[in-house]
């Protein structure tokens, strides 16, 4: 089931001799349940297509449809709504507010749904106990560590039960440890039956997807969809409508992300825990 | 959502405390202005409206100068208080007799000022800054005063144009501690003044317009011309009629008797005592007026100061503004946020400057005799106020906020 058809997309920017074409006549679909990379060098316009998916930025030219949803011509108030409800950003800086708590960062997207203050902050401690970090709700992030402040951010991405999750270039910033846990958690999030689309040009971090686009010059160059992408988990997920309820056992999950350093010693079997993803999702 | 928004306006405040305080400055400075100016004036109104009471329903006063705005019908409309200030005081002697001589007029008591800040010697002292009036043997009557002590000089005195003097109970206190000083000799302009008896204390006494009338000295009209080259020039006479008789007819007799005299020219004023209330009102409410606008001055500064702040503020939150964007949040979620905190800001302020009031009024209260007077309009009056600077103010940072592009604000360092 498709969840984000783009057809025929243009992005330019500037006017005459001075235009940058960042996005030229982009044409793709992401499935429900897929775990998509976007590479490509700077400039290549990965950044400009995530925006344009992400409903940041308008399309100069094409249609862009999300959940069946037609993008293109909704007002600004109605595409906030639909970014609201429908995307969760992860970005590489954290854009975490700094003089919020880590709670009141992760239930910010709630006070633009017009839920009560309690409601909020319930939500947001269930959110942060499922990304491991309950016991630092009432941290600020400047005393949380780089791989604690992503989380956040992923609970803050999650809190609103999105359809797509949005990462760009979420390890950027990060040690290698934390990028670790931060991308074991989108692994884990995306074998809950989340769609993730992330921009990275770390291969490293690519390879935690399904599905890997490369893209230059405005174009997408390669596309291995199909190649590696394990389809019992996209077939599997379809299912559950609007995919998500993302974590379930959220005290394990938590264990989980906490052991850093026996996670850094598996960096070299992620293939073999990637085949043991399409397995997992096969029993399910 | 407003509530949303008010914490964190309030959160955004905190934040920066000092930033917000200088931003408060001329909005707190402002209001405390306001609420002293208007408290105060409404204090002051209540108290001379009381001590006016204390005259006597019967008073009639009669002032130099045509202070009132009547219409056609002859109704006062409307009082001109300015007329007071040319200094001309058409009021002569003849029309002091021809009242005192009118049925209904129980006494008559002119009022010739000969210093308002007169300075008087005894011994080797000196006394500056009194208040020295000539007038006859019926003040004391004319104003339901009494004395403590002497007796108030005769019209055999006056006639005779000797120099005695009675005293109000603030200057008796300071030239004779201790004592009331009877048979002591005062000097002023050279003139060697016997105490003959002092003034009770008059209630409420230094509200009247920054003068003290305690510290008061009283002359034989008289002697008050001799003073001034023979020439009365009385300033004010005040009457009581007689009781149980109707003031309103007096009022018209001595109307028709002054025009006549002044050969039909109305340079006069005639007011009952209600009337005289309603004078000392509208010439305290031009001052209340006068000084609300200084106020509005400040406030219109303070609201300028919110607005750079806020633009600044805006400025430095872009990527906020991209954040909450990103997250959902719409252009009128964003405009709101800002204008809430422009709004949370002006009111702070005022809430410093009503309390920052309430103190002062607390001081001024007991070091003078003035009780400020704090009305629910004067409350509101600054909620309003507080509420339209700061939403004004905010009105452009809020607007550019919310027009900010959410991929460029994300950019933003």
């Amino acid at each position: 089931m498709k969840l984000i058809e783009v057809k025929n997309v243009s992005k330019i920017y500037g006017f005459g001799s001075a235009t940058t074409v960042a996005l030229d006549n982009v044409t793709l679909s992401i499935d429900r349940g897929e775990f998509v990379a976007i590479m490509g060098p700077s400039g290549s316009g990965k950044s400009t297509l995530m925006h344009v998916i992400g409903l940041l930025d308008q399309p100069t030219h094409g249609d862009l449809a999300i959940d069946g949803v037609e993008m293109i011509e909704q007002t600004e108030k109605q595409l906030a709504k639909l970014r609201r409800k429908k995307i969760g950003f992860v970005f590489q800086s954290f854009n975490l507010l700094p003089r919020l708590t880590a709670l009141d960062n992760v239930a910010l997207p709630l006070t633009y749904s017009g839920l009560s203050h309690i409601k909020r902050l319930k939500r947001a401690e269930e959110m942060l106990e499922s990304v491991g970090l309950k016991d630092r709700q009432y941290y600020m992030s400047n005393q949380l560590s780089g791989g604690q402040i992503q989380r956040v951010a992923i609970a803050r991405a999650l809190i609103n039960r999105p359809s797509i999750i949005m990462a760009d270039e979420p390890t950027g910033n990060l040690d290698s440890v934390s990028g670790q846990s931060v991308m074991e958690l989108l692994k884990t999030l995306h074998e809950k039956g989340n769609t993730i689309v992330i921009v990275t040009h770390d291969p490293r971090v690519a390879s935690y997807a399904d599905r890997i686009l490369h893209m230059m010059d405005g174009r997408i160059e390669t596309d291995s969809s199909g190649l590696d992408a394990p389809k019992e988990v996209e077939i599997d997920t379809v299912e559950e409508e609007s995919a998500v309820e993302p974590i379930e056992q959220p005290t394990k999950k938590a264990k989980k992300t906490t052991k850093k350093s026996k996670r850094a010693k598996k960096t070299t079997k992620r293939k073999a825990a990637k085949k043991k993803v399409a397995k997992k999702g096969a029993k399910k | 959502m407003i509530g949303m928004d008010i914490r964190l306006a309030t959160a955004s405040i905190k934040s920066s405390k000092v930033r917000s305080i200088l931003t408060m400055f001329a909005v707190i400075v402002g209001v405390t202005g306001f609420v002293l100016v208007t408290t105060f004036i409404d204090g002051l109104k209540a108290t001379i409206g009381e001590q006016i009471s204390t005259y006597g329903d019967n008073l009639i006063t009669v002032n130099s100068g045509d202070l009132t705005v009547t219409n056609d019908e002859g109704e006062i409309v409307g009082f001109n208080p300015l007329a007071s200030l040319g200094g001309v005081y058409t009021l002569t002697e003849k029309d002091l007799s021809d009242i005192q001589a009118l049925e209904g007029v129980e006494v008559a008591a002119p009022q010739m000022m000969v210093s308002a800040s007169g300075t008087l010697t005894r011994k080797d002292n000196t006394y500056k800054g009194v208040f020295v009036i000539a007038t006859n043997s019926q003040f004391p009557s004319s104003f339901n005063q009494k004395l403590a002590i002497g007796s108030f000089f005769t019209d055999e005195d006056n006639e005779n144009g000797r120099k005695v003097t009675v005293i109000g109970s603030s200057l008796a206190e300071e030239m004779f501690p201790g004592g009331f000083g009877l048979g002591a000799q005062i000097e002023f302009k050279r003139q060697k003044f016997t105490v003959i008896g002092v003034l009770s204390e008059i209630e409420a006494s230094s509200v009247s317009f920054g003068f003290d009338v305690n510290r008061m000295m009283l002359i034989p009209l008289e002697v008050g011309k001799s003073l001034n080259g023979g020439i009365a020039s009385i300033q004010e006479i005040d009457i009581q009629a007689v009781n149980g008789t109707d003031v309103d007819k007096t009022v018209e007799n001595i109307k028709a008797l002054l025009l006549d005299n002044h050969g039909g020219e109305k340079d006069f004023t005639v007011l009952k005592q209600d009337q005289l209330v309603e004078l000392t009102d509208s010439l305290l409410n031009y001052v209340k007026t006068a000084s609300q606008v200084l106020a509005f001055v400040m406030l219109f500064v303070g609201g300028v100061v919110i607005a750079l702040i806020m633009l600044i503020t805006v400025k430095e939150r872009t990527r906020e503004i991209g954040i909450r964007k990103s997250i959902g949040g719409t252009n009128s979620n964003i405009l709101m946020q800002f204008l809430v905190e422009a709004v949370v800001i002006s009111w702070l302020g005022s809430l410093v400057g009503i309390i920052l009031a309430y103190g002062i009024g607390l001081y001024i209260a007991g070091v003078s005799d003035i009780t400020p007077v704090y009305t629910l309009r004067t409350l509101v009056t600054v909620v309003i106020i507080a509420t339209l600077i700061g939403a004004i103010s905010g009105i452009i940072p809020a607007f550019l906020a919310a027009r900010k592009d959410p991929v460029e604000a994300l950019r933003d360092e």
